[in-house]
């Protein structure tokens, strides 16, 4: 996929990468003209909607034509500067590329607020490789533009000539880190197959002509992009615009029908039942009375009897994550007990509907990326291979293919996804559900005790469920022993930077049907404060340096809680002798309205034992995740910073009476 | 001058064509026992040998030969290897390297499938500064990964930094230099501590080893030169001078060389001399006129043009017109601009090359450029002018030294990290070193915030914050003014102070620059909801750390390699609370601690019925050894705890 992109102010290179392919040509002969600026952008000032915008992007025109699946793109930009703030940035104009692109018409100019003109021609951009092997090269272009001052426009146009391999689509972010006044996107096409042009996150793009062969598309003032955390997937919030064209196959067709009869051909050629598959299926299910025992057993074998080429250290493994190779049939996989994540869902559904299941092989999106793939695009996103199969009378997801995955489970990014399966030659919408959903859970159980000197010493279990045991995995899966220290010790700390860790030990580093479980000896020295003669404990001493989850005063996007989340604190805490607990109260509840986000916090105090025990229980999100309008962030941040307060709630002791 | 490390990242894909068997010593190697237990890495550098034949003619050819294991998984990723040269001076004559596993060749991986990449970043325009590397497609534990590579350097000019170690633990790390008859070696060692050559009967070869050299962490506040480094310094037989190695006998002669670079440089033009002339327009005073154009100079872009870098290891300005047409340059462009705008106005002044990072890099034993990375200017005073912040140099009489880079930094000082350093200054008057000045007195990096609050019904407070920085503290807020919105920086300032009053809104900022640029104030009106913590129904706790919770630095337990390089800090906090007639405080008894590292007290008092907290920090400017590291933590460690101080206030009514 090719990209285009603009950075704002602070970012680097106004970088422009266009592409991978072959062949080089880079020309700077050809005439260029301009087009007029209008008197409104000469004399533009910052926009309403971003009166602190140091520069904008008045005008940005991206004219594609497509012939005989020979793309030329010319691209023209025209930046107004407003403040000193945005010459560093502005200043630094650059053209990337690789060697299969021709880039030529490549000028800049500077039309200054006086009305002076300083013209910038190609000769005065310096050249040089980046990156180069014996297969491919990675050239840039870049200018310094001389004597910006604010109230000057700079304006840079270039021409783009891809041979007939490229790529098939093209997709450009157009909100950008300055605002955009005007982005204009044309699009012409004749004898290249049909062709699709989108625009996502703009509420307000005019688009003409859509699927035939002249396009136009308009948007207009967009604000300056910036992220925050938890805000929806880009597609969701960042104006952008999706080229669809081209000669590979898998863009040839571009609508659903079309990617709904790849994937049942997909299904029939690669999953079919042999007798091999049927063999090995009637060996694995026997004896299991029960149908889900006989599925269990399936996707076990699946998962773990089969090599998947993305987890497997074993050299054959390692070779196909880095060489390509064909995909390979479920009978390919059964022979040779090895396979990447589509060929391992291909042998689970060859071997299910074998055992007699009703199922199919699907495919879904990912949540990182897009919401929901409602739209005529939405095939595009759909990337990830599922496996449904009807269980009970309903359509469940299963994924043996994704090694860290658990019967029954999903990864979160696809949880409540749509997915569909071909019947009858109908699709067939789901949303993806699992046979169970687990949160995430975390659970820290904890035996400490606190020194006279207020240093706290802990020996800690950690327990990781659901989607937290399934991400840790999937970023540390045969974690070897001797990284086990480091990995707990960076993880502890990330919180606590000053505690100390010891006695490491992690269990289940790969079996997914279990947590993952890690004990450790944890240490804070500074633990307790003081006031006078009395001693301050955070009796959840995890979350000493806790901040709110929200910082920011001001929100711009939505907000995004992508899967529901639980945190379990069990602690019990041997307080020093000599001091006892001053009215010991726990804080209370916290409780949305709609009961997205509760905190419970129970304590209990023997005196005669010097014994405190706590128990925190936070709960965030619920199953399929959740948007918010961004108006509501202000009720949100309260919340968690009452949430907040709980968790470092300070309990007071004092010295025993004598 | 300034340029990015050299990366290994890049995967060269494709199928790699038949190669020539690995050599006998890679495969040697691969034979060696692997240790008992991995380590945390999960690979280990086997070998890593470097070879320097310099020939009759004086060419310089250097091989590196390098081996090294995965031990385990996480270990893959450190298959790889790679080396620096610059483009259009150093001439690669051969790279080639080799996978093995139990001893055989699984994979070859000939020149062309390495990847050939410039080092750059948003700040250069072009560059000759590049790598040529190479990374192991799919490593497996046990696999040896090794290569062999060639090249001819004619940029170094006799003069090298040899680094022995790295993150990897090495097995063997070797250096063996062969010259011809008369030629004198000399390995000096910069830092740490490293074996005695063995030398060949003719003298003609030598050579140094050491075994078993641990891995070197990386450290945050650590210098940036490794732990075990030595120069090396080759010298021709006597007699006239092979082409490319100039005299380096000296600073004398050092200096003197880089002067042939740069004088031809700062040329001038009708332009250059009208905008010195513009710039200083009306000005008599000469101190002034430094200061106005060493502003201007400040104010350019910063943008470097590493090209020619082959020659005087790129420490050739572009000339001084070209600079001042293009409007950027880096800092040898900058300095050589300033040089020569200065001279417009009859004032003298040079280059000077130093260390940008580390103060204490600069060996004086070493006469070498290759031991900078940085140029700012030394500029002459006029007899009878004087500079804030100028010193009297010995060879030079009043000089004043600038930084033409440093944007936030006024003339007349410097930034810390050059503060006490040394630096060659490049003229032909040159007879040895310079020395940095370093600031006196505690407003280096000073930061004085008062906060006041008052307390309304219900919890809540409204209150401001009036803080005054100097030095390096105010030149960080200078740049933040220019490069933030308004905007954005009352929301660092709610980011502050929500650190330790959970919803605190910003409803007002002023702020202002000082006179003499070297100290900037704000004013912050702000309010929070609640403050404190409430211990039934006539208490509450106070904790008054506003804008310094968790400020202070905290490091980890594990033992430490480096030495640890702390800035001098002198901050002072003052919280007053006015408190609610009638309420009275359990005033804490103060807290204080001083060591050789720094000083610290807090203070609580009721004073006109108001809480008052009062606190101090300072920190000595200072190098801590890994000896002293557990002490130096455990002061930081006993600031935060005392930081954590509560005050229990007792109301009476309602």
């Amino acid at each position: 996929m090719a990209h285009t992109s603009l950075t704002g102010p602070g970012r680097g290179w106004r970088r422009l990468a266009l592409g991978i392919g072959l062949a080089l040509a880079v020309s700077c002969g050809a005439a260029v003209t301009w087009e007029a600026i209008p008197p409104e952008d000469r004399a533009a000032q910052p926009p309403a909607g971003n009166p602190d915008a140091v520069a904008e992007l008045l005008y940005w025109k991206i004219d594609l034509t497509v012939k005989n699946y020979k793309a030329t793109q010319r691209n023209l930009q025209r930046v107004k500067v407003y403040s000193e703030r945005a010459i560093e940035e502005v200043g630094r104009l650059g053209v990337e590329y690789t060697d299969s692109e021709k880039v030529s018409e490549l000028v800049a100019r500077v039309v200054h607020a006086d009305g002076k003109i300083t013209d910038l021609p190609a000769d005065q951009f310096r050249e040089m490789v980046l990156g180069r092997t014996n297969q491919a090269r990675r050239m840039a272009r870049r200018l310094v533009v001389p004597n910006l001052r604010p109230g000057d426009i700079v304006e840079l146009q270039w021409r783009t000539d891809e041979d007939g391999r490229f790529k098939g689509s093209r997709f450009i972010y157009c909100q950008q880190t300055m605002p955009v006044r005007k982005f204009e996107f044309f699009l012409r096409n004749s004898g290249s197959g049909p062709m699709s042009l989108a625009s996502f996150g703009a509420a307000d793009a005019k688009i003409d002509g859509f699927g035939t062969a002249k396009g136009h598309l308009v948007i207009k003032n967009l604000p300056a992009y910036f992220e925050e955390p938890d805000m929806p997937p880009p597609f969701n919030v960042r104006a952008s615009v999706l080229v669809i064209y081209g000669k590979a196959p898998e863009y040839e067709n571009t609508a659903w029908s079309a990617a709904s009869e790849l994937l049942k051909t997909l299904e029939q050629l690669q999953c079919a039942v042999t007798k091999e598959i049927k063999a090995e299926a009637d060996r694995i299910c026997a004896g299991k009375d029960y149908r889900e025992d006989c599925l269990r057993a399936l996707y076990a074998y699946c998962q773990e009897q089969i090599a998947n080429t993305a987890f497997d250290e074993s050299p054959e493994s390692q070779a196909e994550r880095v060489d390509y190779h064909e995909t390979r049939t479920a009978k390919a996989v059964l022979k040779d007990r090895r396979g990447n994540a589509l060929e391992i869902n291909c042998l689970f559904t060859a071997m299910a509907r074998a055992a007699g299941f009703d199922v199919h092989l699907t495919f879904s999106a990912e949540r990182t990326e897009v919401l929901s793939v409602q739209f005529p695009q939405g095939w595009y996103f759909m990337k990830t291979s599922g496996v449904l199969v009807k269980v009970a009378g309903e359509w469940k997801l299963f994924s043996p293919g994704e090694r860290a995955v658990p019967f029954g489970f999903s990864r979160w990014q696809r949880e409540d996804t749509e997915t569909f399966h071909i019947e009858d030659d109908f699709i067939h919408w789901e949303n993806i559900t699992t046979a169970y959903k687990q949160q995430a859970r975390q659970v820290r159980k904890a035996r400490a005790v606190i020194g006279d000197d207020g240093a706290l010493e802990a020996d800690v279990t950690e327990q990781l469920e659901g989607q937290e045991a399934i991400a840790w995995r999937e970023e540390h899966w045969n974690a070897p022993a001797a990284t086990w220290d480091r990995l707990v010790r960076d993880r502890v700390q990330a919180g606590l930077p000053e505690a100390e860790v010891s006695a490491v030990a992690i269990e289940h580093v790969n079996e997914t049907g279990e947590p993952v479980v890690m004990r450790y000896h944890l240490r804070l020295e500074n633990y307790a404060a003081s006031s006078g003669d009395r001693r301050l404990i955070v009796p959840d001493f995890f979350q000493l340096h806790a901040r709110p989850r929200y910082a920011s005063v001001e929100r711009k996007n939505h907000i995004w809680w992508k899967y529901p989340r639980q945190e379990i604190d069990e602690l019990e805490l041997s307080l020093p002798a000599g001091y006892e607990l001053e009215a010991p109260e726990a804080p209370a509840p916290v409780q949305d309205s709609n009961g997205l986000l509760q905190q419970q916090i129970r304590m209990s105090w023997a005196p005669s034992t010097s014994r405190l025990v706590y128990r925190r229980e936070t709960t965030v999100g619920r199953p399929g995740g959740l948007v918010f309008d961004a108006s509501s962030y202000e009720k949100m941040r309260r919340l968690f910073e009452r949430i907040n307060a709980a968790q470092t709630h300070v309990l007071v002791l004092s010295p025993k009476s004598p | 001058m300034k340029h990015a490390g050299v990366a290994l990242a890049a995967l060269c894909l494709g199928i790699a064509p038949a190669l020539a068997a690995p050599p006998a010593w890679l495969v040697a190697d691969a034979s060696l026992p692997a240790k008992a237990t991995p380590t945390e890495q999960g690979a280990e550098i086997l070998r890593h040998e470097t070879l320097v034949v310099i020939g009759a003619d004086g060419k310089w050819q250097q091989t590196m030969r390098y081996a090294m294991r995965v031990e385990h998984s996480g270990g893959a990723a450190f298959a790889g290897l790679g080396v620096p040269y610059v483009d259009r001076a150093d001439r690669i004559q051969r790279a080639d390297a080799w996978q093995l596993r139990a001893g055989r060749q699984v994979q070859a991986y000939p020149r062309k499938e390495w990847l050939d990449a410039v080092e750059i970043d948003d700040a250069t325009l072009y560059s000759d500064f590049r790598s040529l590397a190479v990374a192991c497609r799919g490593a497996v534990v046990g696999d040896v990964f090794g290569g062999e590579v060639v090249w001819e350097r004619t940029s170094n000019a006799g003069q090298d930094r040899v680094t022995f170690g790295a993150s990897l633990p090495t097995r063997v790390r070797r250096l063996e230099v062969r010259v011809p008859k008369g030629w004198k070696v000399r390995l000096s060692w910069l830092n740490g501590d490293g074996p005695s050559p063995v030398v060949s009967a003719e003298g003609k070869t030598l050579v140094w080893e050491m075994r078993d050299v641990p891995a070197e962490k990386e450290e945050p506040w650590a210098p940036e030169q490794p732990l075990r480094a030595a120069a090396l310094v080759i010298e021709p037989a006597p007699g006239p001078r092979p082409p490319g190695w100039p005299d380096m006998t000296s600073w004398r002669s050092v200096a003197r060389w880089l002067e042939t670079l740069q004088a031809p440089q700062c040329d001038s033009s009708p332009a250059l001399a009208a905008t010195a002339r513009e710039l200083t327009a009306g000005i008599t005073d000469p101190g002034r006129k430094i200061e106005v154009l060493a502003h201007y100079v400040q104010e350019r872009r910063y943008i470097q043009v590493n090209q020619n870098g082959g020659l005087g290891f790129g420490y050739r300005p572009r000339k001084a017109t070209e600079v001042l047409a293009a409007d950027y340059g880096d800092c040898k462009d900058k300095s050589n601009l300033l040089r020569a705008l200065l001279r417009e106005v009859g004032i003298e002044a040079h280059l000077v090359a130093a260390f940008a990072g580390d103060s204490l890099a600069v060996h004086p034993d070493w006469p070498s450029p290759a031991q900078f990375n940085h140029a700012i200017v030394m500029v002459k005073l006029p007899p009878g002018t004087d500079f804030p912040g100028a010193v009297e140099d010995p060879a030079f009489g009043r000089v004043l030294f600038f930084d033409g880079t440093a944007r936030w930094i006024p003339p007349g000082r410097l930034p810390w990290e050059l503060q006490g350093g040394l630096g060659l200054a490049c003229t032909s008057a040159s007879e040895g070193l310079v020395m940095f000045p370093r600031s006196e007195g505690n407003d280096e990096f000073k930061c004085v915030t008062k906060v006041s609050l008052t307390l309304a019904v219900g919890g809540k407070c409204s209150g401001q914050v009036i803080e005054e920085c100097r030095g390096q503290i105010a030149a960080g807020a200078r740049y933040r003014k220019f490069a933030y919105s308004e905007q954005q920086r009352r929301e660092d300032w709610a980011r502050r102070l929500n650190a330790s009053l959970r919803g605190a809104v910003v409803r007002g900022l002023c702020e202002e620059e000082a006179a003499d640029g070297w100290g900037f104030s704000s004013l912050v009106d702000f309010e929070a909801p609640v403050i404190g913590q409430r211990l039934g129904n006539d208490r509450a706790l106070l904790t008054l750390d506003l804008l310094s919770r968790d400020s202070v630095p905290v490091f980890t337990d594990e033992p430490r390699q480096h030495d640890l390089i702390v800035p001098p800090l002198h901050v002072e906090h003052e919280v007053r609370v006015d408190l609610p007639e009638g309420a009275s405080a359990e005033i804490p008894a103060a807290r204080e601690l001083r060591t050789a590292f720094g000083s610290y007290v807090n203070r609580y008092a009721q004073e006109d019925g108001a809480l008052v907290y009062r606190r101090r920090l300072e920190l000595n400017s200072l190098r801590v050894t890994p000896d002293q590291y557990a002490s130096f933590r455990r002061f930081l460690l006993e600031v935060a705890k005392a930081d954590r101080t509560g005050v229990i206030v007792r109301f009476t009514g309602k």
